[in-house]
């Protein structure tokens, strides 16, 4: 478990930087900071009124004072106000987080059963034929922005099929298959570009793998095919697309941006792209925070399954 | 290479890889480039020329045929003001690529430099400037690029920038790498010997043999910039009215998805296509540079 | 079929295996180029056959050939693989699937990499006993933590857990060995096994080889590069060039009385042949002019001519037989006896 440690400790630096990126762009926006904190639009302040709030959040102390002050604050929770509908900061994020993990983890769950199976099999498989379909697809899947596929699902199968829901999101603690049905489509499109890349490595990782020494030894010890695949093959084959797995949790927050726009779901991404439209910098601030420590501690996880899958790892 | 039976024995599947690889990839080298290259010169050719022999302008207003289906005058149909729709995406596309074009040229203009001196001078700096790229490139990269965009505020000279700044890490990275790989080669070593100033061996000696990659870079990072600028305007951070990019006509597309749904799908097809173009001709310029890559991803 | 080239065996002793007139082939996009062309030998129990040549002669070729494990691109064309009294050749894959590991064993020459980097090396074994010999999951790592005994890994039940990467080349060799001799196989294809250790682990290596051939009776066909090797460890040799078997002897006949010039070559690459019979000398086979000639251009005649100090224009012309040169003691060469003259 020393390990585990290790890479934790190893997270430390990248979330300081990162926040201190955030809260250095927060400095920068437009406005009072004060504002931003308090979430009270300037007008209905009085000079006197935000006077006070400056002292009280330290916004009249050196900058990396100001810096410790805000992580103090966002540790303990004070995130601060909206200015949008004067609530919690962390009571408008708080409801948005199942939406954006549901349909995230269902796209991420999808993209690995799919393109696990796939790039072995056409890594065993190789012949040029395959090929060639593999690297069109990765391509394409590379290429499509996230509201063509999702167009193209909301005017085929929710318009013109009629048989999912074209937006909207239902908890499944309300509804649970209404639920899975306006978690489908919204999953797919994010995917389908998942599926593009990670089928892409597991090919080459699944083919490299298959030419290695050890994969011949366990041919000669009379193993069949399968079981040098499946107990020989993967387990060394997988570790490439585990790192990449993790890399690709950030890009299924881009997405989420996206595709919570184009199929309407109440999620942190459509959170964030109103929060900016409407200048709410305290919501933007949290919500960016938000997704950064929830990619770290994702790449967190996906290196602790790499070292338990990988004991070269675990005991270095 | 004279074919020993002896290797093939040993090393037997590796050589039957590269010969696969080969083969595939023989077929697939010229593809590549023909068709990334292709795709990228009918977009420039529909900008330069294309809008002039277009019988409708991109503004010119038909109120008899507001949101009009594909016809006989209007190939693609007419949006909700009656503007032809075809028109309108050879009018998108320029200031879609001029955005992708300027922010990538922005981001390698300040982006090699830096990857150039932080691989050269090494020591703290590099360190401490790595480091803070790395955790630039933490954030998700649409993210970032909102967050950039909410600061700076919309239009499209913001959007530019926006994009630039997220694209600037890969390029230092990418000469960085470079950089460390090429400062121990003899000639370096020859032409600091013999006392020649810092910037003269950045610039003649090192960043020639530095260049190829950051072509490739430069044409995959043109498609990540188009993507991300259309995501921008699709979220209506990006071009504003009366300013129309690919992305912005894909926004206001989809209020009539179901009545007009060219509208929408015929920019988004667009953008696919642009992106699609830079990332082939991106990776068939890395084949033709670098031979030893090609087939390995 | 070709009629097989002549062997050196003796009637009365059946083989554990025979190859007869074993042809590989290797099919390319455009053509087909044969790796292994009418080979012919026998090897008897707890017999060592020692197979030399240099890089690309064939020899890893004709192993994989035994072991059906060639690489996709190359089959065996014609032959025979008498094996226990079943050819080999044409036996459907489940059936040489119960051989392979069983009966057929084979060590690679790289120990670095053979081995699974993410599984123990007490499953690795186990393994092989679970499916050869059915045992269960916890008898077979009971057994496997004996095959680590035997071939003398200190600590076996504390080292049967461990990975790969936590033990020395010598060490994974020793593993290899273990796994290969785990069903007490009839055959063992060693494949350059010490090429990749170094002096002393070799000596070692070979010496608990050896140990084990004697008590279990294996027959080993010990392939290597090395004569230094041959001379200590083999019974038989086989000198192979260009795919084809050139000459065979006993061990002591060929080292001093060889019949064809690339073996004299291959014996002139080792400095003071005599002394290294006793130690483990590394003799490198690079003495020889030239090297040897692409499978794409094989000359009409005796491929090694274009390199060869006693070649005349027959030899150019026409692939010489091979022929029994001494008593026991075969060689395809025109000019043997010129050869056998200018030792003396």
């Amino acid at each position: 478990m020393q390990f585990v440690i290790k890479r934790v400790l190893a997270a430390i630096p990248v979330v300081f930087l990162t926040s201190v990126i955030i809260f250095s762009l927060m400095r920068l926006l437009p406005g009072d900071p004060i504002t931003v904190m308090a979430g009270q639009s300037q007008s209905d302040a009085s000079p006197e009124l935000l006077q006070q709030l400056r002292h009280q959040y330290g916004f009249d102390r050196p900058v990396y004072v100001q810096y410790g002050l805000w992580v103090q604050r966002a540790l303990s929770g004070d995130l601060g106000y909206s200015v949008y509908n004067r609530l919690p900061v962390w009571d408008v994020l708080r409801p948005r987080i199942l939406p954006t993990a549901q349909i995230g983890l269902t796209a991420w769950i999808l993209a690995i059963l799919v393109s696990l199976p796939l790039g072995a099999y056409t890594a065993v498989r190789m012949n040029s034929w395959v090929d060639w379909l593999g690297t069109a697809l990765a391509l394409i899947g590379a290429a499509m922005p996230y509201f063509l596929t999702g167009g193209l699902f909301i005017y085929f199968v929710a318009m013109r099929g009629g048989m999912l829901p074209a937006s909207g999101f239902v908890s499944p603690f309300v509804d649970f298959w209404q639920s899975v049905r306006t978690t489908i489509l919204p999953a797919l499109t994010l995917t389908f570009a998942l599926i593009a890349v990670l089928t892409r490595q597991a090919r080459s990782s699944f083919a490299e793998t298959m030419q290695l020494a050890y994969i011949r030894t366990a041919r000669a010890k009379g193993l069949g095919e399968g079981a040098v695949v499946f107990r020989h093959a993967a387990q060394n084959a997988i570790l490439p697309v585990v790192t990449i797995l993790g890399l690709q949790l950030g890009s299924l927050f881009s997405g989420a941006v996206v595709t919570e726009t184009v199929f309407a779901v109440p999620g942190v991404g459509r959170l964030l792209v109103d929060a900016i439209l409407s200048r709410d910098y305290a919501v933007v601030q949290a919500v960016v925070l938000f997704i950064t420590l929830s990619v770290v501690l994702a790449n967190l996880l996906v290196d602790i399954a790499y070292g338990l899958l990988d004991p070269r790892i675990k005991q270095s | 290479m004279t074919l020993a039976p002896e290797s093939l024995g040993r090393s037997s599947r590796p050589s039957r890889r590269q010969r696969l690889f080969r083969s595939m990839l023989d077929a697939l080298r010229n593809p590549l480039l023909a068709v990334g290259g292709f795709l990228v010169l009918i977009q420039l050719v529909a900008v330069l020329f294309v809008g002039h022999i277009l019988p409708f302008g991109p503004n010119t207003m038909d109120y008899n045929a507001l949101l009009g289906a594909p016809g006989a005058s209007h190939l693609l149909g007419t949006d909700e003001l009656g503007r032809d729709i075809l028109s309108r995406l050879v009018d998108g596309a320029r200031l879609s690529l001029s955005v992708g074009l300027g922010s990538v040229a922005m981001a390698a203009l300040i982006g090699v430099p830096l990857g150039l001196v932080a691989g050269y001078l090494g020591g703290a700096f590099d360190a401490i400037f790595m480091r803070l790229i790395d955790s630039i490139i933490a954030l998700p990269p649409l993210v970032l690029a909102l967050t950039i965009a909410a600061v700076l505020g919309t239009g499209l000279v913001n959007t530019t920038i926006a994009i630039a700044i997220v694209a600037i890490p890969a390029f230092t990275r990418l000469v960085r790498g470079q950089v460390l790989s090429l400062k121990t080669n003899d000639y370096v070593l020859a032409a600091e010997s013999l006392g020649a100033p810092t910037w003269l061996i950045l610039f003649r000696h090192i960043l020639p043999n530095a260049i190829n990659p950051v072509i490739v870079q430069a044409s995959l990072a043109i498609g990540f910039a188009i993507i991300t600028e259309s995501s921008l305007s699709f979220i209506g951070l990006g071009a504003q009215p009366p300013q129309s990019t690919w992305g912005s006509m894909v926004q206001v597309g989809f209020q009539y998805l179901e009545l007009q749904p060219f509208y929408a799908l015929a920019p988004a097809t667009m953008i696919f296509l642009a992106v699609l173009g830079f990332n082939m001709l991106g990776e068939g310029l890395r084949q033709q540079f670098d031979p030893a890559s090609r087939g390995i991803k | 079929m070709a009629e097989a080239s002549p062997t050196t065996l003796p009637e009365n002793v059946a083989p554990v295996i025979a190859v007869e007139g074993l042809r590989t082939e290797l099919a390319l996009r455009d053509r087909v180029l044969p790796a292994v062309i009418d080979v012919s030998f026998a090897l008897k129990r707890g017999q060592t056959l020692g197979v030399v040549g240099e890089s690309g002669c064939g020899k890893s070729m004709t192993a994989l050939s035994i072991a059906r494990l060639l690489p996709p691109i190359a089959r065996i064309a014609a032959g025979r693989l008498l094996f226990d009294g079943r050819d080999l050749v044409g036996l459907p894959e489940p059936d040489m699937r119960r051989v392979r590991g069983r009966d057929i064993s084979m060590i690679f020459q790289e120990p670095m990499t053979s081995l699974n980097p993410v599984k123990t090396i007490g499953y690795q074994i186990a393994e092989v006993l679970m499916l050869h010999v059915g045992l269960t999951r916890r008898q077979a790592w009971d057994a496997a933590i004996e095959k680590l005994r035997l071939v003398k890994i200190p600590e076996p039940a504390r080292r049967a857990g461990e990975y790969p990467h936590q033990l020395s080349g010598g060490m994974r060799q020793r593993v290899m060995i273990a796994i290969a001799l785990a069903c007490n196989p009839k055959l063992l294809l060693a494949d350059e096994p010490t090429t990749a250790l170094d002096v002393t682990i070799q000596a070692q290596i070979m010496e608990l080889m050896a140990e084990l051939q004697e008590s279990l009776g294996t027959a080993i066909m010990l392939i290597t590069h090395d004569l230094g090797l041959v001379a200590e460890n083999a019974d038989r040799v086989i000198v192979m060039y260009a795919g084809r078997k050139v000459e065979e002897a006993e061990v002591n006949e060929l080292f001093a009385a060889p019949c064809h010039p690339y073996t004299l070559g291959l014996l002139g690459s080792i400095p003071e042949l005599g002394a290294s019979l006793t130690r483990t000398g590394r003799g490198r086979l690079s003495e020889i002019k030239g090297s040897v000639p692409s499978l794409t251009q094989l000359p009409p005649g005796c491929a090694f001519a274009p390199r060869c100090g006693f070649a005349s224009e027959q030899c150019h012309r026409a692939v010489p037989p091979l022929e029994e040169k001494r008593p026991g003691h075969i060689a395809a060469c025109w000019h043997a006896d010129r050869v056998l003259e200018s030792l003396s």
